[in-house]
């Protein structure tokens, strides 16, 4: 695991400083001493997630397994094993994704930890951190007290409202079938390896881009995070047909058109700008996702002739 | 070298040869060289074997007349050469060749006054009777080309509307988000942030 530079942590200081103004650090050093820890539980249990926006609701149930950083994922007839920067379907052979390296953060300045209070929910001792952001409540985290793992939480977007909600609908902090599958799996994995950013910028509206790498098919992958929310940007050369975004809705930004989907984890977008097809992953709220649209390439209207070549030879 | 039978009939005298080649085995060189301290004989052979190699190793080097050697006469290639279609190997080849040869040199020579000749042909006029079929054919052929310049005409521009205006199905490539998904799974893996969540692909179902 490589730190990050000097330059680009101060870049990004700076820019939580402007953006958020000052704030005291203290609370997110609090809280990402409650990330660190959960990010290293072990539990099990059936997990609960719910999203809206804009007129949409997206609900799912997946039963999952924490031991350590390695979280395995059963859901929709399989089964998913990430961590330490690995991705793999079990069962799968040679259908794993490894990264070559990453860079890591802690929580923006602009998150402040507002509270932290004892509760008891599922029969076990925890404690919900309250996150603020401009005083403004950003999200809350229940996290438990014997294990450190996090039991639910929820992400407010720039007006106060409930954007996403996560629950553990049953909880067992002996995790048992991961280490049978962390056995059985038989994954090589594709090394993913780092790759120039060409002009993404560093900081988009408070989001550092910590990483870049190759992505799949040629285009460009870059990694946003603020040590609290985090966005994949990918980039194809070329005007890709919309694929599972030809039936999207769109959002539009400062006059700009996105076509976007909505999971009960994430958001999806897809654009078109300068001849480049970007498509953007990511769990931040939508008022962030608005403000890195912003400072993000823009579509541009679609090239006539292109579209001519495309309509004549394909 | 090959060893040297002694017209003697000394058991040693064939290892002389091998002596002064250099290649007598470990044992056999004190055999030879007491074998030549009392025999006049093989002390003759010797010397006459000597003086043979040394007169051999004087002689000039022999080069092998081009008239000797297998036929590598370029052949078809001359009418490449001429019309510059060889590779560099080939053309160092031939030129090389012509250098020395006077057979291809005269064969190139009278390939290259055919072409001139063939070049310099007067151009044929149709007797009058195929002028008078002619000029019907090019007018039946231009009626013809307009009527299919029309109809190409209208095809092109049908294509064009539906490109530019009708549904944009038609594309470059189908974008696939199942790797980019992958992918950013396994950057977040290693994200310590609020991403407690799995998360999961549009259109995965539970």
């Amino acid at each position: 695991m490589k730190r990050l530079t000097i330059r680009s942590a101060l870049l990004f200081s700076l820019s939580g400083l402007l953006l958020a103004g000052m704030t005291t650090a203290a609370g997110a050093i609090e809280l990402e001493d409650y990330l660190a820890d959960a990010e290293g539980a072990s539990y099990a249990g059936r997990q609960a997630t719910w999203c809206r926006y804009g007129g949409q609701t997206q609900f799912n149930v997946v039963s999952i397994e924490h031991a350590g950083s390695l979280l395995m994922v059963e859901g929709g007839g399989s089964s998913q094993m990430v961590g330490g920067g690995k991705y793999s379907v079990v069962g799968e052979a040679s259908s794993g994704l490894a990264l070559s390296g990453w860079s890591t953060i802690t929580p923006a300045d602009r998150y402040v930890t507002a509270s932290a209070n004892s509760e008891t929910r599922l029969g076990r001792e925890i404690v919900v951190v309250t996150v603020e952001e401009d005083a403004a409540l950003r999200a809350r985290i229940w996290f438990d007290n014997e294990t450190g793992a996090a039991l639910g939480s929820e992400v407010y977007d720039g007006n106060g409202e409930l954007f996403r909600l996560s629950w553990m609908l049953d909880f067992d902090p002996n995790p048992r079938k991961i280490f049978t599958m962390m056995r059985e799996q038989d994954s090589t994995y594709d090394v993913v390896v780092a790759a120039d950013a060409g002009d993404l910028p560093d900081v988009v509206a408070g989001y550092l881009r910590v990483d870049s790498y190759a992505g799949p098919d040629d285009s460009l992958h870059a990694f946003y995070t603020d040590g609290l929310f985090s966005f994949s940007i990918f980039l194809v050369d070329g005007d890709l047909a919309a694929g599972p975004f030809g039936d999207a809705e769109t959002m539009r930004v400062d006059g700009s058109d996105y076509r976007w989907l909505l999971t009960p984890t994430d958001m999806w977008l897809q654009w078109v700008g300068g001849g480049t097809t970007y498509v953007l992953v990511g769990d931040l709220p939508p008022d962030h996702l608005e403000d890195v649209l912003r400072e993000l390439p823009r579509p541009s209207p679609g090239n006539i002739f292109a579209r001519i070549w495309r309509g004549l030879f394909g | 070298m090959a060893r040297v039978t002694s017209s003697n009939s000394c058991a040693t005298a064939e290892l002389v040869s091998a002596y002064l080649d250099g290649q007598l085995q470990p044992g056999e060189l004190d055999m030879v060289v007491e074998h030549l301290n009392g025999c006049a004989d093989c002390i003759g052979e010797f010397h006459t074997l000597k003086d043979i190699r040394a007169a051999l190793r004087t002689l000039p080097l022999l080069e092998v007349p081009q008239r000797l050697l297998p036929d590598t006469h370029p052949g078809e290639q001359l009418s490449a050469y001429l019309d510059g279609q060889l590779t560099t190997t080939e053309y160092d080849f031939v030129s090389s060749h012509l250098d020395w040869c006077t057979d291809c040199r005269l064969e190139l020579h009278e390939l290259d006054a055919a072409r001139t000749a063939v070049r310099s042909l007067p151009g044929l006029e149709p007797p009058e009777f195929l002028s008078v079929h002619r000029e019907r054919i090019e007018r039946e052929r231009w009626t013809r080309r307009r009527v299919v310049t029309a109809g190409v005409g209208i095809a092109a521009a049908a294509a064009l509307f539906f490109a530019t205006f009708g549904p944009s199905s038609g594309s470059a490539g189908d974008l696939d988000i199942n790797p980019f998904f992958d992918q950013h799974q396994a950057r977040v893996s290693v994200e310590a942030g609020i991403n407690v969540v799995p998360a999961i692909a549009p259109g995965a179902t539970p």
